[in-house]
């Protein structure tokens, strides 16, 4: 027999799911995507070069993200969900790859080319293993948490660019705190200070009033602000950073570093790629599924998480990082009308042009600025509301909360595998819970098991073995949906012990696979168990067992 | 006994000859071994800061032009992108920190680059993190070894001109100018091919090192023209210098404020003109 990796149906699917759907060219209306393509545009570019910052990239990279990775991604996609740069992708990308070089060296940028290769490389990896479905294993209450705490980490990781104070790329708020608090005083630069504050108290002040615009009006009170600050100190005695000129090139091919050095360098990243990978494909699958739960719509879950992983394989061949599924910008592209990814394709061309004719203008943008439309993003991400609502049911909150907690003190990897810890302890302990009907027969009991009999729920079985101590007992397994081999041991070696002391022990099977673990299981250790396919004759077995090995009767 | 010292003291001897011999060929970091970096297969941070350091001034208007505004080059005053004695040469890592009357702080060797890019560049002054810093300051480190920290290495600054007992004359440097020096740098001292811009919204600024008559005698007497250098006479260079310090240029970042705005809305009204070469 020969051995065949996927079935033919199983090779059309993946090979469908690799190609480009273009079955969206029939119902696309190209003006109005390409007006919200615009919109989307706009939106992603301050966006863009803040997320860069986090990634500790020039602004340029997160440019190139924007255009190339949302690209990929609508092109291999087939639906609504726009991708490209992401906050929690690219602050996990800064946290990794600090190890290896200082932030923006060259060196640095090889490493985030090869971590966003490896990242690419284990999605597909997770893609042909079918493994997009299993991130609906985390639980809403943990989701919440992953996007406050990140949330919380973005908020801390704005105070480097609102102070001026260099050195606070330490990962953990209470480092942050401590650094300022030791030698802020001497190092914090008044009119960064001024200019950043100034920038979240318009966005936080008009948030209500202008939902959408919000943050481009508290740019432009930043900008104004730093301006005026240079019409009476110059740049060189506030010392404020600017943006600079952005040395945008249109098609920036790169390659990945090849070489023993840069292997070894990959080797120590992979268990930062893999959570990178998790936590980019969590996202997109978590988006997919409420577009899913939203009507009109059909998202093919294996499909969205190829497109994400190829985009995220291509991007460090177009000097781009790692990205995913955006939250925000998926909920702006469907509010106001795409049902293509054409709106999406429009978006990343959109970016392209306005780097290319308005690249010079972002020169004077103050990083203070831009870490206050951060922190107004990251504020955005924290929702008192929703937190209110889980605060209600004990267990939630409580996962909630754990999520939180161990994101802020112990970062972003630790917080995720807690949370999915978490999320998946619920469905442990009902999967381990194992209950039990006495039913009497004659002299002995039936003992009918629901549940799974397993390795985990052994324990609880052997009480309710130990309950029916000295009659003959019949073990019902009509409605035990999963039996394993231990439990198969179990019951024989409990079968011989009971025999040893004149007790007979049967055993009625329901499934043929139930019936061949136990026999195989007898066959090995070379017992006599009896094992029936129905409680009749598991009934009778025991009557006529009664009847010939007791003699007073 | 007595073999194992002679061995021992045959060998240190021995030793000290090689490095002795191999020591000075091996200290001053050359542009060959500069350039040697970039056929390793893998370069640890350090390294690769001096390579992208080493670019960054030889090519610094496309790979350092977040902060650049006008159209020269490190290396067009760094002659030798800093390796040649007396124009400038950046093997000064053990100069470093010092006090500077030009902002009366003491200055690391990152403010310094940074103020380069603010008063030479023209530019917007960087943060002293920003990677473009720090790689000049490795490329520093990295020609720097051999030197005496704190102490001046040969060949520092540019040459110092001595008193003629005759004021610098810009009306004489004009013509000697126009005799000796628009071959390359143009009548309008725009720049050619093969020069930098001297003066007009290209070049350098007013608070730029270069404004200083001395600084600018110095530098032309000792390096120029190219191929005939030290042909000129004190007087001629002190002249030249004069002549360009009278001609217009970007202003001083730290007395013209809305000046600096007119001039980058005409800078980025006029046509953008191809990149001079080193």
């Amino acid at each position: 027999m020969t051995f065949r990796l996927l079935t033919s149906v199983q090779q059309n699917a993946l090979f469908r799911e690799a190609c480009p759907n273009l079955s969206w060219l029939r119902r696309m209306r190209p003006r109005q995507e390409a007006f919200i393509g615009f919109v989307g545009a706009v939106l992603v570019i301050p966006q863009a070069v803040s997320f860069a910052y986090l990634a500790g990239l020039p602004p340029e990279y997160g440019l190139y993200c924007a255009i190339y990775v949302t690209l990929f991604a609508c092109l291999f996609g087939n639906s609504t969900i726009v991708g490209g740069p992401n906050t929690a992708v690219a602050m996990l990308i800064g946290e990794e790859v600090i190890r290896f070089a200082g932030r923006g060296s060259p060196l640095y940028i090889d490493g985030v080319l090869i971590l966003s290769l490896l990242v690419g490389l284990i999605q597909l990896m997770i893609w042909l293993l079918r493994g997009g479905r299993y991130f609906q294993y985390f639980s809403p209450a943990a989701v919440l948490g992953i996007t406050t705490g990140v949330g919380f980490q973005i908020l801390f990781s704005t105070l480097e660019g609102i102070t001026g104070v260099d050195g606070l790329n330490v990962p953990f708020f209470f480092q942050k705190i401590a650094i300022l608090m030791m030698s802020g005083e001497d190092l914090i630069n008044p009119y960064a200070v001024t200019v950043g504050v100034l920038t979240i108290v318009t966005g936080v002040g008009l948030r209500r009033l202008l939902p959408r615009t919000h943050i481009l009006v508290a740019a432009a009170v930043g900008i104004l602000a730093a301006s005026s600050i240079h019409a009476f100190q110059p740049q060189v005695i506030t010392e404020m950073e600017m943006l600079g000129r952005l040395p945008f090139s249109l098609f920036p091919f790169s390659t990945p570093p090849w070489g023993n050095d840069y292997f070894h360098m990959a080797l120590e990243m992979i268990p930062a790629a893999t959570a990178i990978a998790v936590i980019g494909l969590a996202q997109t699958m978590v988006i997919a599924k409420g577009i899913n739960l939203d009507h009109g719509e059909r998202v093919n879950l294996d499909k969205e998480a190829f497109a994400q992983a190829a985009s995220n394989f291509l991007a460090p061949f177009f000097s781009s990082f790692a990205g995913s599924g955006s939250f925000n910008r998926t909920a702006l592209n469907r509010q106001i009308g795409a049902n293509t990814p054409l709106s999406g394709i429009f978006s990343s061309g959109f970016v392209l042009l306005l780097s290319v004719v308005c690249g010079a203008y972002f020169a004077y943008l103050p990083m203070p600025v831009m870490a206050g439309m951060l922190f107004i993003v990251g504020l955005a991400t924290i929702k008192p509301m929703e937190i209110r609502r889980l605060a209600q049911v004990r267990q939630e909150f409580a996962t909630f909360a754990a999520t939180f907690v161990t994101i802020a003190f112990m970062g972003l990897n630790t917080g995720l595998v807690v949370a999915l810890l978490l999320s998946l302890i619920p469905f442990i302990l009902g999967a381990t819970r194992l209950e039990c009907k006495r039913v009497r027969v004659g002299p002995g009991m039936a003992l009918e098991l629901h549940g799974n009999l397993f390795f985990a729920s052994l324990d609880q079985f052997s009480t309710y073995l130990s309950q029916a101590e000295g009659m003959p007992v019949i073990i019902d397994l009509r409605h035990v949906a999963y039996f394993d081999n231990s439990a198969a041991e179990l019951i024989l070696r409990e079968e011989h012990r009971r025999r040893q002391q004149g007790f007979l022990l049967v055993v009625s099977a329901h499934t043929s696979e139930q019936e061949a673990l136990l026999l195989s299981a007898n066959a090995g250790q070379a017992g006599d168990l009896a094992v029936v396919s129905s409680l009749q004759e598991a009934k009778v077995l025991l009557k006529t067992a009664l009847a010939t090995t007791d003699p007073d009767r | 006994m007595k073999v194992k010292l002679a061995r021992h003291l045959i060998l240190s001897i021995m030793f000290s000859v090689a490095f002795w011999i191999l020591a000075p060929a091996a200290w001053p970091g050359s542009l060959e071994e500069v350039e040697s970096l970039a056929k390793r297969p893998f370069l640890d941070d350090y390294l690769s800061n001096v390579l992208f350091g080493y670019r960054l001034v030889t090519d610094t208007t496309k790979l350092a032009a977040r902060y650049v505004g006008n159209r020269l080059r490190c290396s067009n005053c760094h002659l030798d992108a800093g390796t040649r004695a007396g124009a400038l040469p950046l093997h000064v890592a053990g100069m470093y920190p010092k006090w500077r009357d030009k902002n009366g702080r003491s200055n690391g060797v990152g403010l310094r680059i940074r103020e380069c890019f603010a008063y030479s560049m023209d530019g917007l002054m960087p943060p002293e993190n920003a990677p473009e810093v720090l790689a000049i300051s490795a490329y520093i480190n990295f020609l720097s070894k051999g030197q005496v920290i704190g102490e001046a290495p040969p060949g520092r600054g540019v040459p110092i001109v001595p008193d003629t007992g005759f004021e610098p004359n810009p009306a004489n440097g004009g013509e000697v100018y126009r005799e000796r020096c628009s071959v390359c740098h143009g009548d309008h001292g725009d720049g050619s091919s093969n020069a930098p811009p001297l003066w007009g919204l290209n070049s350098y600024n007013k608070g730029a090192g270069m404004h200083r008559i001395p600084t600018s005698a110095g530098f032309i007497w000792a390096n120029m023209p190219v191929g005939n250098e030290k042909s000129l006479s004190h007087q001629q260079a002190l002249d030249v210098a004069a002549f360009l310090h009278v001609q217009l240029r970007p202003s001083d970042p730290r007395e013209s404020r809305l000046g600096k705005l007119f001039e980058k809305l005409m800078r980025s009204f006029s046509p953008q003109q191809e990149q001079i070469p080193q």
